[in-house]
């Protein structure tokens, strides 16, 4: 990808809604690829930190204020207001403040953030300096996945070189704001992605998730008013505040403003991670970027591996990718991870590897997530896959998830039952076959031969 | 604040948590996590309710329900923790007793809960006592629907010598995390793994001693176990007695747990004025002297050697021996944790015989009975704002004092009281508490204590108060800022500074008390020197103290051990073959303080109640008993002859009422006129030899134990 900067904030007279639209141009992903992107020299080349500069000559409030008029979504996956969270902080309170960047990208189907960690490092710090200086915070901490070793060196080089070039630290930029900013690696947990547990993993504690209320806003990390965003959500707003917030409520729909990343994966002819507005549909995504599918399709999982699978048709294909539109087609937009799954998978094999994700990262705190899902659901289905089905186990599920459902102490186990009830309910005659002639409608295969 | 309950409309008080206003309305939720002194962390899922509350509209009206013109309640549309769940002004709650939502989710939890539990109640010590025994009776499927293979795990994982882990038992409530975070402020125990493998372990290996039995308690089921009392019975078993323990003088609440005569197990009972919920470990596994080698009959030295003997020989044996001495060179001892009416049966055997020497032990000379500001109470120290401990070793002389310190730098939040009991989820607490170490000074010997003490000073001896009030430090300034500073305050004194202090020193008590409106908490020696100061249970003119002993003509000593016999004849009443024993003429077994009824005075000047616990000891007999049998050697009535009428004499002497006594105790302001010199400096001591689970030590080389006889009655009425 080549495109360059926009040189002035376009003002669209209608809202962009697809990435073919001429004036729609990259900006999160603009120099993902290019030589030399993550240094400090080639981001300033290319307009760096005037983003910042902008922030300082508008005033701390007016910052917020532009980050609510543009419309920002956390891209973390809930999808919360952004300006409206900033808005939560206690802002003139007198305590230190600290804002913590949601790096622990672990959500089977979203690697976005990864390549925006490792490529286009200075454009996070820039997020996060501009956010640290809306909310009053003085220290910033970046928790990313510890699997991401490249991203966290090239994350490292660029903080210190941020940091030598006075962009960090004390009076940053001769602003009279200190902004301080810690790199930090967890230890591989998914849990770590729920902000409660982000802070408890942080301050060297179990990586359990708090209770709330209180909410991060008034006592999150050591007790202080914390904000927690994604790295996106960090990116984006340093985009807004070079563009300005027009600029971002001029793409896509109502409710769901602005540029998502996109991540496609499944046999697709390109998967990857493609930059576009929301209010794209799934059928652009998959077959004018993605190159489109490489064998018979039957359900696409839209956001990640948590969000319900939706059946592979027309309607949902013709769906607009924001989160208004998901989410009356029965998902999520979560996190923009678009994984496609074949119609000659077997969707219990597929949904197995998806419950044994949840089963290994569940954090035992809470029981229906410690026994529901990691001793129990786990077991079900790899009982059902091995062919050790009976009837009545897929009725056992379904009452077993009734009773894990909104029962549990955090999202991760309503999350596990997304995939579970959302395949068993598009896709029950394959569970039936399972449960009650213990053969799979679809035999396992050797994808990487078979495709 | 009116909430509805299933249907019933209640009125509760601000903050309570929805769990309390189920029980409150006389509903029941099940739950393992929450515990009532501990932090609602709402990790067990068992208490789930539905709750819906009123909204209002922008101008503060109710939104009101078209059909009933009632404000319209919006309801949470999945069932809520209500262990960390605020019950709100107009809030409707429905428990498994009107919701079949709830009552499916409860058993869908228990289903999970008892998912990896082995279900191995029947050779279980917890069983019969179990929280989730009980839970999944009341509120579980009855069978599961789990087809595969349980978790194994280590079913016999010391975590010290005194807590046994079961692993596989474990039902991850976190209890015990969060009790010792929480309450003695040690971050030891904590979860290892995740998910279905999880499990609890310390760190590295061991429990710090101190407070470790009471997560044997609070364990809803048989994971941890009391090592101690480990496989010795079963619950329905147990002959359980509700007491008070005296082995120090904070006198906590316990139920001592007897079987076939044996003292098996003792665990803590809930006082909210005194020990809340917790005992140390030498309360708790301190017993093991009750039932082993226990004196059972009297002993009576024949050629020399002492023998068994009926009680009538002895009591010819006395009168014998008291045939060269006259009555009045009879001293009288007894050890400081005897009850008030043992202490007014010695003392008015003295009347009756004349004899001066009469004490009791460990005390301490100075009386500090009539300090100003009025005697502080163990709640008045973990709600204050600032304390001064000065010379004290609370691990050794109240360790539950340093509970309630603790409690006191954590905020001081004593949880509140419903018409069921102690709140069972108290919002305000919080995991992982901030303490406040600023609030405490610690003035004295390096103890447990210093960790958590914001100002230390180091001093030694009872020139401590002097050196406060005229500080030379920079941390003894600090101390005395603190104390002058904050409003509510409190001085505890131990034996650094008791041990020899005068009169001198409670003038300038006084002084410090009056200039800083601090209030005075002096630790007692023994667990109810208080008790029998008041009843000025000191030598008389020309009396010995227990100290010169060795000096008495004749001396009657109970349960003590001074390691020397009077010149003349020497009588110990004791529960055991002691040093001083085996240098006797006559030897009268004495019961145990778990086998007496009687009174006894903590600390704060609370009267406390004793039980007795059914133990087998033969013919041992408590003090008034045995008294009346020494009255009857030496030929005088007895003017005590029955707990029923020490207690009216001591109610006469003192002013009180005794015998059944509320729970939790009562306060009186004791005061002892009379005082006298010691002679003797006390070392406090809580874990004694005779304590530990075998005690070699009190067992002579040729002496065979004794047959246990059927217990005698003990303190029988009129």
């Amino acid at each position: 990808m080549t495109a360059a900067f926009p040189a002035t904030a376009p003002t669209p007279p209608k809202p962009i809604t697809s990435g073919k639209d001429p004036r729609f141009a990259p900006t999160l992903y603009a120099h993902v690829g290019q030589p030399e992107s993550w240094t400090l020299g080639y981001y300033r080349r290319h307009g760096g930190y005037e983003a910042l500069e902008r922030a300082f000559g508008m005033g701390a409030d007016a910052v917020i204020d532009e980050v609510k008029q543009s419309g920002l979504r956390g891209r973390g996956g809930a999808g919360f207001a952004t300006g409206l969270k900033w808005s939560f902080m206690p802002l003139n309170d007198g305590k230190p403040h600290y804002i913590i960047c949601n790096a622990d990208e672990s959500e089977p189907g979203s690697f976005k953030d990864r390549y925006l960690l490792s490529e286009d490092p200075h454009q996070l710090i820039e997020g996060m300096l501009i956010a640290g200086y809306a909310m009053r915070a003085s220290v910033g901490y970046i928790y990313i996945r510890g699997e991401y070793v490249h991203a966290a060196e090239r994350l490292q080089v660029a903080i210190d070189e941020a940091r030598a070039a006075g962009l960090l630290g004390k009076n940053v930029l001769n602003s009279g704001i200190d902004f301080q900013l810690h790199l930090h690696r967890g230890a591989g947990a998914y849990i770590c992605g729920e902000e409660t547990a982000l802070m408890n993993s942080l301050e060297g504690l179990r990586a359990n998730p708090r209770l709330k209320p209180p909410f991060p806003a008034a006592a999150g990390l050591y007790g202080l008013p914390t904000t927690i965003n994604n790295v996106e959500t960090f990116c984006a707003a340093t985009q807004i505040l070079k563009f300005g917030a027009e600029w971002h409520a001029g793409m896509g729909t109502e409710k769901s403003k602005g540029m998502k990343l996109f991540q496609v994966s499944g046999p697709v002819a390109r998967p990857g991670v493609y930059e576009l507005p929301l209010g794209t549909t799934f059928r652009e995504l998959i077959y004018d970027w993605a190159g489109g599918p490489l064998e018979e399709m039957k359900a696409i999982i839209p956001g990640g591996s948590s969000c319900p699978l939706m059946r592979w048709d027309d309607k949902t294909l013709d769906t607009p990718m924001d989160y208004e539109s998901i989410a009356a087609g029965g998902s999520m937009l979560g996190t923009g991870g678009v994984t496609v799954i074949p119609r000659a998978d077997c969707i219990v094999n597929a949904t197995w590897n998806m419950v044994r994700f949840y089963g290994h990262e569940s954090c035992g705190k809470c029981t229906p997530c410690r026994e529901g899902i990691s001793s129990w659901m786990t077991r079900m289905y790899e009982k059902l896959v091995r062919g050790h089905g009976q009837p009545g186990d897929v009725q056992l599920i379904l009452d077993m998830s009734e009773n894990i459902g909104g029962r549990s102490f955090c999202a991760l186990a309503d999350a596990c039952l997304g995939p579970v009830l959302s395949s068993i309910e598009l896709f029950r005659e394959e569970y039936d076959s399972l449960a009650q002639l213990q053969t799979p409608t679809y035999p396992p295969r050797n994808r990487w031969k078979d495709v | 604040m009116k909430v509805h309950v299933d249907g019933v409309e209640l009125e509760l008080p601000a903050g309570t948590s929805a769990i309390d206003a189920v029980f409150e309305a006389g509903g029941d939720v099940p739950y393992f996590c929450a515990h009532k002194y501990l932090s609602p962390v709402g990790a067990c899922r068992m208490c789930l309710v539905e709750t819906g509350s009123p909204r209002k509209e922008k101008d503060g009206s109710f939104v009101l329900d078209d059909a009933t013109g009632q404000p319209k309640i919006f309801w949470f549309p999945k069932p809520m923790a209500s262990c960390t769940m605020q019950a709100t002004e107009g809030m409707h709650i429905k428990s498994a007793r009107s919701s079949e939502v709830v009552a499916k989710a409860q058993a869908g939890m228990m289903e999970f809960t008892l998912l990896n539990h082995p279900l191995d109640c029947p050779t279980c010590d917890k069983g019969g006592a179990c929280e989730l025994q009980d839970r999944a009776f009341e509120y579980g499927y009855g069978a599961s629907r789990f087809g595969f293979d349980r978790r194994h795990a280590d079913k016999h994982y010391p975590l010290s010598d005194f807590i046994i882990l079961d692993q596989e038992r474990c039902i991850h409530c976190k209890r015990c995390v969060r009790y010792f975070e929480e309450v003695p402020g040690q971050e030891v125990l904590d979860f290892i793994e995740r998910g279905g493998h999880t499990f609890i372990d310390t760190e590295e290996g061991g429990l710090p001693t101190g407070f470790q039995g009471n997560i044997a308690d609070i364990c809803p089921v048989g994971a941890l176990l009391d090592n101690v009392a480990r496989f010795r019975g079963r619950n329905w078993e147990y002959d359980h007695t509700p007491t008070t323990c005296t082995l120090c003088s904070v006198g906590c609440s316990i139920t001592v747990d007897a079987r076939n005569g044996r003292l098996e197990r003792i665990v803590a009972r809930e006082n909210r004025e005194v020990n809340e919920a917790w005992i140390c470990d030498a309360g708790r596994f301190g017993h093991a002297f009750a039932s082993e080698r226990r004196l059972t009959v009297p002993l009576v030295r024949v050629d020399g050697e002492l023998q068994e003997a009926s009680w009538d020989v002895a009591i010819a044996a006395i009168r014998a021996g008291m045939t060269r001495h006259n009555a009045t060179d009879l001293a009288l001892y007894l050890n400081a944790d005897s009850t008030l009416e043992e202490g007014v049966a010695l003392e008015a055997l003295a009347d009756a015989v004349g004899s001066p020497h009469v004490d009791h032990w460990p005390r301490y000379e100075v009386s500090l009975d009539a300090m100003p500001n009025g005697a502080a109470t163990l709640s008045d120290v973990a709600t204050a704002d600032a304390v001064v401990v000065i010379g004290a070793d609370l691990g050794e002389e109240a360790p539950i004092l340093e509970l309630r310190i603790l409690e006191m730098l954590r905020g001081g939040l004593l949880p509140p009281e419903y018409a069921h009991g102690t709140a069972i989820a108290d919002l305000r607490l919080v995991e992982r508490p901030a303490r406040k170490p600023e609030k405490l000074a610690v003035i004295g010997k390096e103890t447990r204590l210093w960790q958590h003490a914001g100002i230390r000073a180091s001093s030694n001896g009872h020139n401590a108060l002097e050196r406060l009030s005229r500080p030379d430090t920079a941390e003894l300034q600090a101390a005395l800022k603190l104390l002058t500073d904050s409003e509510k305050v409190i001085i505890i004194l131990g034996a650094d500074v008791l041990n020899g202090a005068s009169g001198s020193f409670a003038a300038q008590l006084s002084e410090l008390a009056t200039r800083t409106g601090a209030k005075v908490l002096a630790i007692p020696a023994g667990a109810n020197s208080k008790g029998l100061a008041a009843l000025n249970l000191v030598p008389r003119e020309g009396g010995l103290p227990f100290a010169r002993v060795a000096d008495a003509p004749a001396a009657f000593i109970s349960r003590l051990d001074p390691g020397v016999r009077a010149r003349g004849l020497t009588i110990v009443h004791d529960s055991h073959l002691t040093a001083t024993a085996r240098l006797a003429d006559v030897v009268l077994p004495a019961v145990t303080n778990y086998e007496k009824r009687g009174t006894t005075v903590n600390l704060e000047g609370r009267l406390l109640e004793l039980e007795q616990a059914a133990l087998s000891a033969g013919e041992a007999a408590d003090l008034i008993r045995t008294l009346t049998a020494v009255s009857e050697a030496l030929g005088v009535r007895a003017p005590v002859r029955g707990l029923k009428s020490a207690q009216a004499l001591a109610e006469q002497k003192l002013g009180l009422r005794l015998g059944e006594l509320p729970e939790r105790g009562v306060i009186h302001a004791f005061r002892s006129s009379h005082v006298a010199p010691t002679e003797q400096t006390h070392v406090p001591h809580l874990w004694t030899e005779r304590m530990q689970p075998s005690i070699q030590t009190l067992i002579p080389a040729n002496l065979q134990p004794l047959p246990m006889l059927g217990a005698a009655p003990v303190g029988g009425d009129d």
